[in-house]
């Protein structure tokens, strides 16, 4: 029983360990990091990046990058959607829904479904339900 | 006025308007230079559950190949 005890509070230990080197890598790979935190871009419920506010003469260089990666974000969108017999907008949505919900964070801006840019919050709905609708509202 | 000279003054009319109509084309130009992918959303859009799962597990992969768009 002792021993069970000592092995389950390792295994704890290795799933913390694992689990914040995990939310780690994700803080260092997440595109477009710095001007997120800049309030700059956001994600947007149609699964891209954008601008919150039209682009400055001086970001052209963002813009160009975030340009690139929708782009490539398309590409890999319709590699899902058509290994899974979905629209690209079907799976840019989905995936919309865990960028917005898992890997932006409280204060940063995301673009919801009805159009309007916010700085989420805890009373932001982002959640997908049983019926098959997927929720990304500002509130 | 004959009706030569009404119909020559009809088609001078319509001329009129149209070369008129071609000067004002280009300044009702909207230059759309190297804009981002903007997608109009299906808002009332339904993706079944064992199919969103599976795209999000596909996505998990995804993203861990493509680091930089994700």
């Amino acid at each position: 029983m002792k021993l069970s005890f000592s092995k389950s509070l390792i295994g704890l230990g290795v799933a913390a360990m694992v689990a914040g080197t995990g939310v780690f890598a994700q803080e260092n790979t997440r595109a477009m990091d710095a001007e997120k935190k800049a309030l700059i871009i956001g994600e947007m419920a149609n699964g891209y990046l954008g601008f919150v506010k039209p682009a400055t003469e001086d970001q052209i260089e963002i813009s160009r990058k975030v340009n690139e990666i929708n782009a490539a974000r398309r590409t890999e969108y319709a590699k899902i959607a058509e290994k899974n017999g979905q629209t690209i907008d079907a799976a840019a949505l989905t995936i919309a829904r865990i960028q917005i919900a898992d890997k932006t964070k409280i204060g940063e801006y995301f673009k919801d479904k009805t159009g309007t840019w916010c700085k989420k919050s805890s009373s932001s709905i982002i959640e997908a339900k049983e019926d098959g609708t997927i929720t990304i509202l500002c509130k | 006025m004959s009706d030569r000279q009404k119909s020559i003054f009809r088609y001078g009319a319509i001329a009129v308007f149209g070369v008129s109509l071609c000067a004002c084309t280009p300044t009702v130009r909207v230059e759309v230079p190297d804009k981002p992918i903007e997608i109009n959303l299906n808002i009332n859009m339904k993706i079944e559950q064992n199919v969103r799962v599976q795209m999000e597990k596909d996505f998990e992969k995804v993203a861990k190949e493509n680091p930089g768009i994700f």
